[in-house]
């Protein structure tokens, strides 16, 4: 014996069989047409990738060049050092020339404090 | 159905399947705003560090998961129920319309004040308040899900204004449902025990006739029927 003597009435099913079937359908074509774009997108996305890919690429050889591969070859660097009377990597000059990485993954929107 | 036939009955008004949509989806609303809101209040001003953030939106992510699947889940496996709910929410006749004269008595009742006429006219598995309010619930949910989804995974390929408005309508569109949600739907879920023990209770999902009959007489009369012992 159930708990209850009463329950209500069914309703119609939302849809049919063909119903079922239509949207059924409608959803594979919204599927491939999206994907088809996202695909597109995604593709030229990649191009843009490369693009900066060989433009990094092409600065380092010209840096290469001009013997600027590392900060500490720096000139402007090495001011900074000498105005400031400090050393590469040393306490008070680290503090300042360096950051600390933070995965911010899944903060997109949030502009996050990066710490010194 | 006769009245006098009814009296001290109880009737299934929530299949397992409501109940478990419905718990799911409150747990996860609420961790979903707790996670979001610590975040997004939290990075504004500057009380939260970047651990922590992206921490508590690993969390959020996955309870969007669960959310999305509880809700997917609940259209696929019990399209029935799905479709009782949707009917009743969608008809709205002269009943439902004469709810808002006087917004089912409540500020009389609780604010005295006298706003419309006393009597409330007699309202089916829904009210109008109800059916207004949980429209707004479901089309809430639809989109959350949406653009929450959207917000992470498509994030590359959304342009920078289409990403702005789409956070800040996620964001700011669960505040407003959550303050609905906590200043309307829960106080007024708490006036009637029958109801809120009925959908929160484990084990059957059944209410009273007297509390049917209160809340929802034309429920009662036009789509409650006795079951068949099989």
């Amino acid at each position: 014996m159930s708990k209850y003597q009463y329950t209500e009435r069914d309703v119609p099913a939302l849809l049919g069989r063909r119903g079922f079937l239509k949207v059924i359908g409608l959803c594979a074509v919204a599927v491939v047409a999206a994907g088809a774009a996202i695909t597109k997108l995604i593709t030229s996305r990649n191009k843009v990738i490369l693009d900066r890919q060989a433009g990094l690429y092409a600065d380092d050889k010209r840096l290469q060049k001009m013997k600027l591969t590392s900060s500490h070859e720096n000139d402007v660097c090495w001011q900074v050092y000498k105005d400031m009377n400090g050393k590469p990597v040393e306490g008070e000059m680290y503090k300042l020339n360096h950051t600390h990485y933070t995965p911010r993954s899944q903060l997109a929107m949030t502009e996050a404090e990066h710490h010194v | 159905m006769s009245n006098a036939e009814m009296q001290g009955a109880r009737i299934l008004r929530f299949h397992t399947s409501d109940k478990v949509f419905h718990s799911i989806n409150a747990i996860c609303w609420y961790a979903l705003f707790f996670t979001g809101a610590i975040v997004y209040f939290g990075n504004m001003m500057g009380k939260i560090s970047d651990e922590t953030a992206n921490l508590l939106m690993v969390w959020h992510i996955w309870l969007g998961g669960l959310f999305t699947l509880n809700f997917i889940g609940y259209v696929l496996f019990a399209p029935e129920r799905f479709a009782v709910t949707m009917k009743n929410l969608l008809e709205w006749d002269k009943n439902t319309i004469l709810w808002f004269r006087n917004f089912g008595g409540y500020p009389r009742r609780f604010f005295k004040i006298p706003f419309g006429p006393v009597e409330v006219p007699p309202q089916g598995r829904y009210n109008g308040g109800q059916k207004m309010s949980y429209l707004i619930f479901i089309a809430a949910v639809v989109y959350l899900i949406v653009t929450g989804w959207l917000l992470w995974m498509g994030a590359p390929l959304l342009g920078k204004t289409v990403f702005y408005w789409l956070f800040m309508t996620h964001v700011w569109g669960s505040f407003i449902v959550t303050a609905m949600v906590t200043c309307a739907h829960i106080p007024l879920a708490l006036l009637s025990m029958e109801h809120f023990k009925g959908i929160w209770r484990i084990g059957s999902g059944d209410i009273s006739y007297e509390a049917a009959e209160h809340h929802a007489p034309t429920w009662v009369q036009r789509d409650v029927i006795k079951v068949v012992e099989k």
